[in-house]
This record gives C-alpha cells, structure tokens and sequence, in this order.
C-alpha cells in the first residue's frame, strides 16, 4: 500500500440504534502513524465510531476503509485492528503471559516466536518478570500494560484505545500519557485514542477530533483547536474561554453597552448574527484602577483570586457581563486584592470572533 | 510481627470486634443449622452407627462388628459376570448395583448438561427482555410433583403410551415398541428431565456474570465464535457447570423413585437395594453399611473429579 494513503478513510458513516441517530456524517482521514484522539462529552458518540473502526458495531451507512480495504462485512477478527478496552477486559482465568499471547494463538506463528514475542510485549511495557501473575493479582495500572501489551503483541495496523486511563488515578494517569506517547513513537502503529478529558487529548494527540452529538464539531492539531477553535462549544471544551455574547456588525462584535470589539473572525457569520468575542485567559492583561487600560478593555471587579504557585487565576466581575471572566496571571508582580477594581485590557489580534 | 502485634494497643478491642462479629454469625446461622443437626446429622451418626450392628433374625445384635461391610467385599472364587465386568464377589450385587447406579447417573448428569447448557447459554446472551419471567418459565415443571412427572414418563413411554400410540397412528410401526420403558434408558431419560431445571440456574449465573467486553475483546484479538465459546465462555463458567453437574449427579445416584416407576427389572439402581435391605430382607445394618459405602465412594470420586479439573485454580479466580 502507498504510504501517502489514509490508513483510515471514513465516508459519509451514520450509526442509528432504532430511532435514535447516534452519528451523522462521519467524514475524514486518519494518516498512518498518527496520534489521532476522539474528544467529546459522554454521550457525543466517540466510543460507537471507535468500536465501528473495530468491527464490534456496524454503521448503519456509509464507508469505512482500513489501509485502503473496504471494511463492510468483515468481522472483528479479521480486522488489522486492535483494542484496549476501557474496562481493560483482562481474562480472568488465564495468567499475564497468556493473556498477552492470547491474539498470537490466532496468528500462524511457531511457539518460540509467539513466546519471543509475549516476552518483548512484556518489556515494551515494563512488565518483565511479571508474566506468571494472575489477573486478579495485577494493579489497575498493570492491568492496564497488560491490556496494551496483548493489543500491541498483534502488531495491528491501527490500535484503537477507549477512554484506557481513566480508570487511574492522577499522578498514574500523567505518567502513563507520558509513557503512551512514546510507545507511539516507539511502535510506529497508529493511535486512535477516546477520551472526554481536554487535557490528556492536547497532551497526547497529533490532531483531535472534537465530538459533540453524533458530529464532528472539529478536527484539528492541539494548537489549532485551542487557538482558532471554529465555535463557542469547541471554545468551550478546550480549555478556558472567557465569551463576550454580542451581535457581528460590519466585521465588529457589537456587544451593545460595552461597546464594539474587533478580532479575527472564524469562520463566515451574516452580518447581524449571533456571535461571541472569546478571549483566553492568558491573553488578558490585569491593570489596577478603573479606566486605566487602553483599548480594547473592559472594567470590572476582582471577586475570585486562585493561588497557582507559578501562575495567579482572577475571576473578574466586569459590568455587562453575566458570567465573571478569568484571567491567568504570571505570578510576578504584587497581587490584586479581592474587590479591587481592574481594568481588562488586549490586544487587537488576540480576540476572536466565533459563531455560537 | 508478633512484637508489632503484642504492642498494639488498640489488638484487644480488635479481638472483641472479631469475637463479635463471629458470635453474629453463628447466630445467623443457627436456624439452618439446628435443623441440618436434627434432621441430617443425628440420623447420620444413627446410621453409621447402625451399619456396625448387625441383624439376627428380628433382633439387632448391638455388638460392634464390620462383619456388615466385610460381607460388602467377602471374595469368591466363582466371579459373577455381570457385562463382562467379572465380580470376585460372594454377594456381588451391592457392588454391581453401586456401579450400575454410577455408570447412570453419569449418563443422565451428561443429558442434563447437554440439555442445560444451551438453554441457560440462551437465557444470558440472547433474551434481553423479561428475563425474571424465562426463568419463572423455566420452573413450571416444579408445579407438579416430582412422582407426577416421572408418572407422565410411564405415559410416554408406556405399552400404550404417547410414542407407542403416535408411532401406530402414523403406520410407522405394527406393534408397540416394549423397549421404551422398564430399562435402564427410560431411568436415564426420566432423571435427566426431571433435573434439568435444576442445572440450567446455575450455569446460567456464571455465564450471565461474564464481562460482555472479554467477549468483545476475544473477537478482537482474532477468535472466531466457536474459539471465543472454547476459550472464553466455557471456562468462564465451568464453576456453574461444574456446580450443576454435582447438583444432579450426587443425588441422582441414590435415587430409587424414578427406578422403581420407570426402571423395572433390568432398571434397578443402589437406592432400590437399600430401600429392599431396611425395608423388605429385614436387614437395616447391611443397608446401613451399603449406604455409608455409597456415600464414601461418591465422596471420593467427586473429589477426584474436582481434583481432576483443577478446581482450585477455578475457585481462585476472581470475576
């Protein structure tokens, strides 16, 4: 096969259970060895496109295309595709070993190879020594490896991973993204990643697609989708965004009393719309009095301040504005005390101008 | 760890809690367990006691002798040929009936699973709706009792029964077919109906217990169906299956009901000579030493079929 192919093709995939249509219009590419993570609430239909890419649901319509083969009617296992369930689904009755070599059983290998093969799954993911454990002696984040290491022993064109760390604790949970990230680069093997955590999707991901209802709201690399995210709700689940609600009036968002604000618009908005000024933390600028700031800027309260070691968080009431803005602050200089008045100020650029 | 131990203040107040909790549990025990004293454990001891004793025309001779269990193996040289399978045995018919009565209980705990499996394989993976009222579905056998439904059996099988007169009507046979009932057979079948309801509860909870995702994640790593069920679904609930097949075959070899209705001559079981021994032959030590024999010998093979299929491995997992 051309390298230069999608391994994934997804064209026009639709999934309805009964009445109920639980994706619509399921349109993109997957490149090989990509890191690609499917982000969205509970709910927006990410884990049922992951299990249609395993072959354990069908799509209702629609195609899909692993490495360039048509997948309709081939079932899970005949699929260069493996998966590390959420639940791990670690068999309960066979040992570490077996467990790891369970897929090799399938494949036609000879019982040296297969059992050269567990051994190198075992050390890939640092679990040497451990291969006579039983399942039930394992610890959520061995259990976890074990899952990894039978997916990854298949060698599978495409690993698919439903929601694999969220069954761990924080710490555990940071310092496995770490170590998945460089199993990806060590393997070589595509990712396709499930998650609802923000966080672990822009720590891990080449590009992410962004789920909400059945859709793809947007597929883009980490920094496109935190800096040019194309709708309030993606402005919304990525990250912090501060949102000044106003109407789009000759390429200005007219936000009535607080005045009118440039920024760069995404996407195409008729004029009169409903549309948003979003401004991320990071991109506010704090100064002490009322009316201070240049322009643009807003003047409002402090009423929250969060103590971050390296960074300050301010919630600041501005007049106008129903919900408090954040702001993000280097802990440099002295701080604002609850109820001083600010003045919020940015610059020009930094604001965007988004559609609900 | 014992000075660790000894240094912990707060160990007796441990105990006590200990104490207590075990004490409660007694307690809760105690209705199930008076009765198990009263109405298993004493006639128990009365029999095993008895089985030293022997008869002496009407009188029990209380001196205790294991003549009754020397009389169970007392050699001979003529072996009694019984299916090829010589008896070096003065009195060989404990023996061959002890047997007889395994080899069919075997049979029928073989029919029950084979019955069983299936439909409680169906109950976990393929009803999704009204479970509670499949199961209910699944008792309506116990509604009648147990000698009504092996007399329905005399009725099928009978000289005139449903098959005989079935096959007539449809011109497939002449005269009625006598093989049907009063055999061995007939016992089997009617054992096996009679329990299979017992079986199907318990392996229906192992499989029902089954994670879906282990089976989803077999698929996945390239097993077809029928390798998914072999290495998958049936070990996982072989402690049902394991369960359900002693459920029916311990009490199955004693059984002499079904063997007395359905069985005739040739159909006899261990449970009909002990039933003769105390009740008709005015013999209750002999039978007392045959039942006890019985009981260590079911005892025994149990144990070596657990043995057998590793059931400590089984037991130690955690689902």
């Amino acid at each position: 096969m051309n390298p230069a192919t999608p391994i994934i093709e997804l064209r026009e995939v639709e999934k309805r259970f009964g009445a109920l249509t639980v994706l619509r219009q399921i349109n993109f590419d997957i490149a090989r060895g990509e890191f690609f993570s499917l982000l969205g609430p509970s709910g927006c239909g990410k884990t049922t496109l992951l299990r249609i890419l395993a072959g354990i649901e069908q799509p209702s319509s629609g195609t899909l295309l692993i490495d360039g083969q048509p997948m309709a009617g081939v079932p899970a296992n005949r699929r260069p595709t493996n998966m590390v369930f959420q639940s791990y689904a670690i068999f309960p009755h066979l040992n570490v070993e077996e467990n790891i070599g369970y897929g090799l059983r399938n494949q036609p290998l000879s019982k040296a190879e297969a059992q050269a093969r567990v051994a190198e799954a075992l050390s890939l993911v640092k679990l040497d020594g451990l291969g006579t454990r039983n399942a039930h002696q394992l610890s959520g984040g061995q259990r976890q490896r074990v899952a990894l290491a039978r997916a990854l022993v298949c060698r599978p064109k495409v690993l698919l991973l439903d929601e694999p760390l969220s069954a761990l604790d924080k710490k555990l949970r940071e310092e496995m993204q770490l170590e998945l990230r460089a199993l990806q680069r060590t393997v070589g093997i595509t990712f396709v990643f499930v998650t609802h955590d923000q966080e672990e999707a822009l720590t891990l991901s080449d590009r992410i697609a962004i789920m909400a209802e059945g859709q793809v709201m947007q597929l883009d690399t980490p920094r496109g989708l935190y800096e040019r995210p194309a709708n309030r709700r993606v402005a919304e689940f990525v990250g912090t965004m501060n949102l000044v609600p106003g109407r789009l009036c000759g390429g200005r968002l007219d936000a009535g009393a607080l005045g009118a604000f440039a920024g760069s618009m995404v996407g195409v908005l008729p004029e009169g719309a409903e549309a948003f000024l979003a401004l991320r933390p990071e991109k506010l600028v704090l100064h002490p009095g009322a009316g201070s700031g240049g322009n643009p800027s807003l003047a409002g309260r402090v009423t929250e301040a969060a103590y971050l070691g390296d960074r300050i968080h301010y919630q600041v009431t501005a007049e106008g504005l129903d919900r408090p803005l954040s702001v993000s602050v280097n802990n440099v200089a002295e701080g604002f005390g609850l109820g001083t008045p600010v003045t919020l100020s940015w610059a020009e650029g930094a604001g965007l101008i988004l559609g609900p | 760890m014992t000075d660790t131990a000894a240094s912990d203040p707060l160990a007796p107040a441990r105990d006590r809690e200990v104490l207590r909790r075990r004490l409660r549990g007694y307690g809760l025990l105690s209705p199930a367990l008076s009765v198990t004293i009263a109405m298993l454990a004493l006639p128990m001891a009365a029999l095993f006691l008895l089985s030293f004793w022997t008869q002496s025309g009407f009188e029990l001779d209380r001196t205790p002798t294991l003549a009754n269990y020397a009389e169970l193996v007392r050699p001979s040289a003529e072996p009694t040929v019984w299916f090829g399978i010589p008896f070096h045995l003065a009195y060989p018919v404990p023996a061959i009936l002890m047997v007889k009565s395994l080899v069919m209980s075997l049979m029928a705990t073989l029919a029950v699973i084979a019955l069983a499996y299936p439909m409680a394989y169906f109950l976990a993976f393929r009803v999704h709706r009204h479970k509670a009222l499949w199961i209910i579905l699944i008792t309506v056998p116990f509604w009648t009792s147990y000698l009504l439904r092996v007399f329905a059996w005399k009725v099928v099988l009978g000289f005139n029964g449903a098959i005989n007169s079935g096959l007539k009507t449809l011109g497939i046979i002449d005269e009625p077919l006598e093989f049907l009932l009063y055999n061995p057979g007939a016992v089997v079948i009617t054992l096996a109906h009679s329990w299979v309801a017992f079986a199907i509860l318990p392996i229906y909870v192992s499989l029902e217990k089954i994670d879906r995702s282990l089976l989803e994640a077999a698929s996945d790593l390239g097993d077809s169906r029928w390798q998914r069920f072999r290495r998958v679904t049936l070990p996982l609930s072989a402690p049902g299956t394991v369960a359900a097949a002693l459920l029916v075959f311990i009490p199955t070899v004693g059984d002499y009901v079904t063997p007395t209705l359905v069985g005739g001559p040739g159909g006899t079981m261990i449970g009909n000579l002990v039933q003769d021994l105390f009740l008709k032959q005015n013999n209750a030590p002999l039978g007392a030493a045959v039942a006890i024999t019985m009981m260590g010998i079911i005892a025994v093979l149990v144990a070596l079929f657990l043995w057998a299929i590793g059931y400590a491995r089984i037991r130690s997992r955690r689902l």
